[in-house]
């Protein structure tokens, strides 16, 4: 009576252990399946190259478009953290005849020679907005922390 | 007999199983937890680009995070010798909802087009300071030793060039 009793324990405490170990496997694998297929992020900062002279500096960026579409356009803005107005500092179009990518979902971009005019002394953020033949208007991909721009040379 | 060993193998895969599902959630502790940032050597230096305009150069560097860390930012710090504010020369923040790193534990910014604006004739150091999701503040990750603007008009060296 005793042993069949401990032999139940044991296979219920299994049955629990291994559905638990189930159950979570199942909710990673999902956690991941949700990711934003067109999602892009931007990493960016701002740093004083002369004497007011502020550049906004972003790393190399690549963009992730919708499995066989292609890129429409993508721009990068700078939207001042104190009164939130938006300026457009790239605006980038591919060839119309043949677009990007050539291959693949992923457009890498490569970067730009002089890095982008800012003020001195002012808080920015950076944002990615781009298009693909897909979409019916234009997403926002990535979207950096705010971060202020020196105020003068050390 | 036999049922002993059962209820033994049963125990057992029992236990094996929970400890996973607790590692896996976190409620085991891998590692104990510590600073998020660490230390990411960072090394510069300056140089004369005109007359009397001059410019830090600061090398490559990587940013280590621990294991699983994210990084919130980062910033590079102009501290001049001999009196002067320490002044940020380039704040930089990554992703909002993708940060850095991707993958692994390290990040290596690229390097900015223009160098950092610096005074001629003025002695720095430059501070490496970053924050990662773990830690409550920014974290003194790397300085530089001091380091001198060269100040003048290269005519002035001709002299000490001849020689």
């Amino acid at each position: 009576m005793k042993k069949s009793r401990l032999v139940l324990v044991g296979v219920a405490l299994a049955v629990l252990g291994l559905s638990l170990v189930w159950l979570n496997a199942g909710r990673a694998g999902s956690a991941q399946a949700a990711a934003a297929i067109l999602a892009s992020p931007v990493h960016g900062g701002c740093y004083i190259a002369g004497p007011s002279d502020c550049r906004l500096h972003v790393e190399p960026i690549t963009i992730n478009v919708t499995p066989g579409k292609k890129l429409v356009y993508f721009q990068l803005i700078a939207t001042r953290a104190v009164g939130g107005a938006q300026r457009v500092i790239y605006d980038f179009r591919p060839d119309l005849s043949n677009p990007l990518p050539y291959s693949g979902s992923t457009v890498p971009v490569s970067m730009v020679a002089q890095d982008f005019a800012a003020t001195c002394g002012v808080a920015y953020s950076i944002s990615l907005q781009g298009r693909d033949t897909g979409d019916s208007a234009v997403y926002n991909l990535g979207s950096t922390g705010v971060f202020t721009c020196p105020a003068m040379v050390p | 007999m036999m049922l002993q060993r059962l209820v033994r193998v049963l125990l057992r895969v029992a236990a094996g199983a929970i400890l996973l599902l607790g590692v896996g959630s976190g409620l085991v502790p891998r590692e104990v937890v510590e600073a998020a940032t660490s230390a990411s050597p960072v090394h510069a230096g300056c140089y004369q680009l005109r007359l009397s305009a001059c410019k830090i150069h600061v090398e490559p560097f990587t940013i280590n995070l621990s294991p699983g860390q994210k990084l919130v930012r980062f910033r590079l710090v102009a501290v001049p010798v001999g009196g002067g504010a320490a002044t940020t020369i380039y704040d930089f923040r990554p992703d909002l909802s993708n940060p850095l790193p991707r993958e692994g534990n390290t990040i290596t910014p690229s390097l900015v087009a223009k160098d950092y604006a610096a005074t001629c004739g003025r002695t720095y150091s430059i501070v490496l300071q970053g924050q990662g999701v773990g830690d409550s503040a920014l974290l003194t990750l790397g300085s530089t030793d001091q380091f001198t603007c060269p100040q003048g008009t290269p005519a002035q060296f001709l002299p000490m060039l001849l020689k």
